[in-house]
């Protein structure tokens, strides 16, 4: 038998054995995460691509007897934007291995996020409100589709954010070893630019 | 390693199939190998319920009139046949199966990068096919694998159903492509090279850059059309004030570079087969593998020319003619690569080199015709008739279906460390291919004569194609029941195999056959994978031996 690899092996593992190497490559999370986030630009890119082709049918935007987009809209882009600098803020704390500020900032982006979400709620609500048969038309459609999209997005982020809030009191994370953080926010700043993108789209183009 | 008296699947040493035992060792396993079985016999039964439904189209077109079913019916059977075999068969196919199961291994990697993900992927499948399985039990779709609005907005069959699983199944999709990107990009054995790469690699990594970019379109398309029939808005449906050429744009945004994701896995195979086959480095290997990537990238500026007839400008379907024009040119530098690979080699017709050369000639035929499509004044007269029926049919079953079973035949040993009856390999492959044939060739020529696509009856003028298509499409059944058959009984009774039975010279072909829990026992070498004048074939373990140079510094 020449040079073949014998199957199964006749001594049991060496330390040193391939078998025991580490297959992570530190790298491959970020890397990984980019990709995905190309994978979600197209989606939302597409989804306001078509948001746009249908808007542009009409002649006003608001359609006429169509209520105006509530100006909580404000509000949630506010929220949004404090919570991604809370999170740029754990993430530089921890780099310096700054635990204290790191896990303070971790439940103040924890809470805004949330926040984000209750706002967002009773926007929905307000233009529901305000008429009852704005969610048959498009107007009231591609608003909800949107930023409802949008929303599941968040619903998915806060995910990440309650692990890493929750193992950033346990000393989980240090300035070497902290590729949750940085991948969570990451992910963050990311739903952040896509909700000004839908937020100058939707509420201030007219 | 095996006796030559041991026949049968091996189950006393130790391999990725006996690491663990339990059902629930393979449904939690994160092993790529496992998972790449799994998503086997999974592929398989949803091209088994796609060739029922074939089959049954086949008949019921057998002769002109009514025969099994109203016309009704019909119109579900062939939306069933389309949306199971592109979405769950077509596309997961090679790279999901043989992809999942080699790309690791050849690259010298322990595992996928993301190996839950990987299995996540494949419970998404899952999901995805239940849900159009769902849809069959319930009232099934009649819209066409298309799912044109505004026609899916209004029908009362459960296409919200289906759309959803299709909308699932892009999720596994997308899950794939990522693995394979980042695998290929950071988990490549130390000092090997891009273009130490097999080529398979490189066509698998232009597959899954369609996968990522694309996929989610057609996730908002369909997610679009699920809302619309739900609230009633239109977005879609004209009656509503919608726009369906819009549906259309999006929905070949997507599904013109999914051919691509169909094709080029298939291109990959083929590279690998017909080199190994031939025994002869492949010839121009950076023009293959750069091609690949070029065909990636022209195929996302397409779409347009399924859409000659919507009523696009006339200036659209000018521009769009040309850039499908020039996908003709990577598609034939590959064609011409692979004939110059077999030029002065050392041709063995084995069964994976059988179904590499049909691959090519079948891929040849469909890509031809293709050109007669992309013509802007021909496309008018053929399109939506069986011309445009047996073009895609050559791509796609022609070309991925031969492809699929070349990766088969080619990987079966490695995969359970079992030979199948070559014989039989043989006559199967002589029906696939005369059955494919004589189902789908008369199909260009009724098409062209006029015989309009998705009709349940026709008129007794094109009744004689009809009957040669239908006795091609059993024969065809025959060649694949056989198939099955030789499969399922190499695992019983099937002669063992030692590591390299064919020649190969990628890291695969390295390691045991079944391979280890983790490919590899020792650090692999990355090599030339085409250098096979160092190989040597030892009668005594009917397998191609180490490399020449380790064999001779084993005998100093």
């Amino acid at each position: 038998m020449i040079g073949l690899l014998h199957y199964p092996p006749e001594k049991p593992d060496q330390p040193d054995d391939w078998r025991n190497k580490d297959h992570h490559n530190p790298e491959a999370g970020a890397f990984g995460l980019f990709l995905f986030l190309a994978s979600l630009t197209m989606f939302f890119g597409a989804s306001l691509l078509s948001f746009l082709i249908v808007r542009s049918r009409f002649e006003t935007w608001p359609p006429p007897d169509m209520p105006p987009l509530p100006s909580a809209m404000w509000l949630s882009t506010i929220i949004l934007a404090f919570s991604s600098y809370s999170m740029q803020r754990a993430l530089n704390a921890i780099r310096r291995d700054r635990t204290r500020v790191f896990s303070r900032s971790m439940i103040v982006t924890a809470v805004l996020a949330l926040a984000f979400l209750i706002v967002q709620a009773f926007n929905w609500y307000a233009i529901l409100e305000a008429n009852t048969a704005v969610k048959s038309t498009i107007y009231g459609f591609t608003f909800f589709v949107l930023t409802g999209l949008h929303a599941l997005h968040v619903i998915g982020g806060i995910v990440p954010i309650w692990v890493v809030t929750r193992r950033a009191n346990t000393g989980r994370y240090s300035a070497k070893d902290h590729d949750g953080v940085r991948l969570c926010a990451y992910y963050w700043h990311f739903l952040g630019v896509v909700w000004i993108i839908l937020f100058v789209a939707l509420f201030l183009i007219n | 390693m095996a006796t030559t008296t041991a026949v049968g699947l091996d189950t006393s040493t130790r391999n990725y199939i006996t690491e663990s035992k339990g059902i629930k060792s393979w449904l939690l396993t994160v092993d790529h190998k496992r998972i790449a079985i799994m998503y086997l016999i999974s592929v398989l039964s949803a091209f088994l319920i796609g060739g029922i439904a074939a089959v049954l189209i086949r008949t019921e077109l057998a002769e002109p009139g009514m025969q099994l079913m109203t016309s009704d019916q019909y119109n579900q059977v062939f939306t069933l046949h389309g949306a199971v075999m592109v979405f769950m068969f077509i596309i997961p196919g090679i790279p999901a199966v043989f992809g999942n199961f080699a790309l690791p291994i050849m690259i010298g990697a322990k595992d996928v990068a993301f190996p839950k993900i990987n299995l996540l992927s494949w419970y998404f499948w899952l999901a995805g096919t239940l849900f159009a399985i769902a849809s069959l039990l319930i009232n099934s779709a009649d819209t066409g694998w298309t799912f044109y609005t505004p026609y899916s907005t209004e029908t009362e069959t459960a296409v919200s159903t289906i759309l959803f699983g299709a909308f699932l199944l892009g999720f596994s999709s997308i899950f794939t492509g990522l693995n394979f990107i980042v695998t290929i990009h950071k988990l490549r054995a130390p000092g090997m090279t891009w273009y130490q790469l097999p080529l398979f690699c490189w066509s698998l990594y232009a597959t899954s850059v369609i996968q990522i970019l694309a996929t989610p379109v057609l996730g908002i398309t369909l997610l679009l059309v699920m809302v619309e029939r739900f609230m009633g808005v239109g977005i879609f449906n004209p009656a509503l004030g919608g726009d369906p050429v819009l549906f259309q744009h999006f929905f070949w945004f997507y599904s013109h570079p999914a051919v691509y994701i169909m094709i080029l896995p298939g291109m990959g195979v083929a590279s690998e087969v017909i080199s190994i086959f031939s025994r002869k480095h492949i010839f121009g290997y950076k023009f293959i593998a750069w091609s690949s990537v070029a065909i990636a990238i022209l195929g996302f500026f397409v779409w347009g020319h399924h859409m000659f007839v919507s009523g696009q400008s006339k200036m659209a379907g000018l521009v769009f003619s040309a850039i499908t024009f020039s996908v003709a040119i990577p598609s034939a530098i590959k064609v011409f690569n692979w004939i110059s690979t077999m030029y002065k080699g050392n041709i063995h017709l084995e069964a994976p080199m059988l179904y590499g050369l049909a691959f090519i000639f079948l891929f040849t035929i469909g890509g031809l015709t293709g050109l007669f499509l992309s013509t802007l004044a021909t496309d008018v007269h053929l399109h939506d008739t069986y011309f445009i029926v047996a073009h895609f049919h050559y791509v796609m079953v022609g070309s991925m279906m031969m492809a699929f079973f070349a990766a088969m035949h080619h990987w079966w040993p490695k995969m359970f460390g079992v030979m199948y009856n070559k014989k039989l390999a043989m006559w199967a492959w002589g029906l696939v291919f005369f059955g494919f044939n004589l189902t789908f060739f008369p199909q260009f020529i009724m098409g062209a004569k006029g015989m309009p696509r998705r009709y349940a009856d026709y008129i007794d003028e094109f009744a004689n194609y009809h009957r040669l298509s239908t006795a091609g499409s059993y024969i065809l059944t025959v060649g694949i029941a056989m198939m099955a058959v030789y499969f399922y009984r190499s695992l019983k009774n099937g002669k063992r195999t030692s590591h390299n039975p064919w020649g190969g010279g990628s890291l695969e072909w390295r390691t045991s056959s079944p391979p280890p829990h983790f490919n590899f026992d020792e650090e692999p070498t990355p090599l030339d994978p085409y250098n096979f004048d160092d190989l040597v074939y030892s009668e005594e373990d009917e397998g191609y031996v180490g490399h020449r140079l380790a064999h001779e510094s084993e005998l100093h």
